[in-house]
């Protein structure tokens, strides 16, 4: 187990590289110059004279070969220098860092009521299959699969403004100081996000409920005559959390997509927010440090499933 | 008994038809959500292709002394938006912006991915190991933010958003077409057209090609939804297709918040569309890959 992890945690820095490096050419190497998009705006109005490009492209470090920007990036990434926004002129690090935790937060809370509201509801499905409880739930599971998330926590928004006269709080409460107006702040973006992942939680729990209740193991459980809830808590649903973790450590990857579009419709100044507005404004040092900050969370999130996986099923072994 | 060649050919084509239908009917019996699936797919592709004559107003006609008409009224099936613009009309045009985002991207995606993964399975070796690292760079990224980042760089119109879509669809397609043809490969037939001495360009076009056809449906059929769910998500954030076009998108966000207190109705529209849409292709994708799976094992 030892070796496998600092085998993996020894990956984690060439494929560091190679998600840097990828950054790095898709800043680059796409149609469009860089300056001029800068100059413009997103309106592609701004005044674009040849002297001023010249200018952009000397801050932004463009006039440079290719290699050598590269190799000035990375260390500078090294030192935790990401270099300064080209709206406001601060350091990226100081946003990032102090936007990471809300994310960070926000991916969690998703996490926790998705995972809580889908594995009952996934199991409740597969052990009353085909009833109304069953179908029920499965309309609403599927609707959850389908519905866009923006639409969600659109929607979201518009009940609580229309029907509850709540209106996004201004400034934001982080949760060691003020937990109970962080978390009324938080829930609803976490709640709508979590719908999805409930979807896709839920449709795997069932499945697998439904083959693992199948097996030998559980018949002869029931015919010992065991409690319904051991047989189903106990021996079904401990076996048939493997894939589910697996989707779920998948899904984390959707799930970080996802905070980007609820970060900007309840105005939670996240990571995802800085990545949204960066873009707008084509602030390009905030955008390439903005998906470096969520290559390294997935990177580190893929790890951590993996280790999981192994720790819950035993079979599994670490070459 | 002599048949003139036409009198065969519209034979042919009769019995053709009447296969297919027969094929159509078989499918719905069998997978009745399929079925549903397939209905809104055409329903939705007729919207996209006969809007002009489907909608009622004309969907950028702005008008400000009717704004926010719930719907229903004075003509208006679903209400006018925040500038005056038939909402019913927006919608119908919308679906031919999702429609056509989603079936472009998909199939350059596909195109894409089938050239490099078919050729990275074919030829294998280096070739397939190199190919497979940079894929799985790529497919690191959540295909939104990889969405993003790449409109990031462009600018902001509706064909460099196929374009962002389609680079985002490639790896995963790919790796699907890589172990595909890579099991086609195994195959006797493909030692046998090269034992009589096909070039590889013409085993890999006339006999590997039509029998990874089947993988490349159902993933188009997978992919059509999730793509126009990422069109939505950029046109939302204000990165995809630019207003005043009426991507559904667009519509969800371009009245929100401001006008959450007069008109809670504006984004329940398109956002319905939208799920409707995702919907019927999931279901038609879930129930054609049920149907052709057992072929794809099939040796």
């Amino acid at each position: 187990m030892l070796r496998y992890l600092t085998r993996r945690l020894l990956l984690f820095v060439p494929t560091l590289f190679g998600v840097s490096l990828l950054i790095f050419l898709l800043m680059r190497v796409l149609p469009g110059d860089v300056a001029y998009a800068v100059l413009a705006g997103p309106s592609g109005e701004g005044i674009v004279t040849p002297a001023a490009l010249e200018t952009v492209r000397q801050r932004l470090g463009l006039d440079k070969p290719l290699h050598v920007q590269y190799m000035e990036w990375v260390t500078g990434m090294a030192r935790l220098d990401f270099g300064n926004s080209l709206r406001d002129g601060k350091p990226v690090w100081d946003k990032i860092v102090q936007r990471l935790p809300i994310t960070v937060e926000l991916a969690i809370l998703t996490a926790v009521i998705g995972t809580a509201i889908a594995i009952p509801t996934g199991t409740i499905s597969a052990v009353y299959q085909d009833s109304l409880p069953d179908y029920v739930l499965r309309i609403i599971t599927i609707i959850g699969l389908a519905a866009p998330t923006f639409w969600i926590g659109t929607l979201v928004l518009i009940g609580l403004v229309r029907f509850f006269d709540w209106m996004p709080p201004l400034t934001y409460a982080p949760l060691w100081e003020d937990p109970q107006t962080n978390l009324q702040q938080m829930i609803w973006p976490a709640a709508g996000l979590g719908y999805h992942l409930a979807a896709v939680v839920a449709r795997m729990t069932r499945s697998s409920m439904l083959e693992v209740m199948r097996q030998d193991y559980i018949r002869t459980a029931w015919a010992k005559g065991l409690r319904d809830r051991v047989v189903i808590i106990r021996h079904a649903l401990r076996n048939a959390m493997l894939p589910v973790i697996t989707i779920i450590g998948l899904q984390f990857a959707v799930l970080l997509g996802g905070t980007v579009i609820m970060e900007t419709i309840f105005s939670v100044p996240g990571i995802g927010r800085l990545l949204v507005d960066g873009i707008r404004f084509r602030d390009y040092a905030t955008v390439q440090a903005g998906i470096v900050m969520f290559a390294i969370i997935i990177l580190i999130v893929n790890l951590a499933v993996d280790v999981l996986y192994g720790w819950f099923d035993p079979r599994v072994s670490y070459k | 008994m002599d048949i003139s060649l036409a009198k065969a050919r519209r034979r042919d084509a009769v019995g053709f038809s009447l296969r297919t239908v027969k094929a159509l009917a078989q499918f719905s019996r069998a997978k009745p959500l399929g079925a549903i699936g397939g209905i809104i797919m055409v329903l939705a592709l007729g919207a996209a292709v006969f809007a002009s004559w489907l909608a009622p107003y004309d969907p950028l006609a702005l008008d400000t002394t009717r704004i926010l008409i719930p719907p229903g009224n004075q003509g208006f099936i679903l209400g006018t938006d925040f500038l005056g613009r038939d909402v019913l009309s927006r919608i119908i045009f919308g679906a031919q912006i999702s429609l056509y985002v989603a079936v472009a991207s998909v199939v350059i995606g596909i195109a894409t991915g089938a050239l490099f993964g078919g050729v990275a399975a074919y030829f294998g070796g280096k070739l397939d190991l190199i190919i497979q690292r940079i894929m799985d760079a790529v497919m690191a990224f959540p295909t939104l933010i990889l969405g993003l980042a790449i409109m990031a760089a462009l600018r902001q119109d509706i064909n460099n958003v196929v374009l962002a879509i389609a680079i985002v669809f490639m790896p995963r397609t790919a790796r699907m077409l890589r172990s595909a043809v890579l099991s086609i490969k195994e195959n006797q037939y493909i030692d046998a057209a090269r034992a009589i001495g096909c070039s590889d360009v013409r085993i890999m076009l006339q006999h590997i090609a039509p029998n990874a056809a089947a993988v490349a449906i159902v993933i188009a059929s997978v992919n059509l939804g999730l793509a126009m769910l990422i069109e939505g998500s950029l046109s939302f954030l204000g990165i995809g297709v630019p207003p005043p076009a009426p991507s559904w998108g667009n519509m969800v966000a371009g009245s929100a918040i401001e006008y959450a207190q007069q008109a809670p109705f504006l984004p329940l529209f398109p956002g319905i569309a939208l799920t409707l849409t995702v919907f019927g292709f999931n279901v038609l994708g879930d129930a054609l890959r049920d149907v052709l799976d057992p072929r794809l094992r099939a040796r």
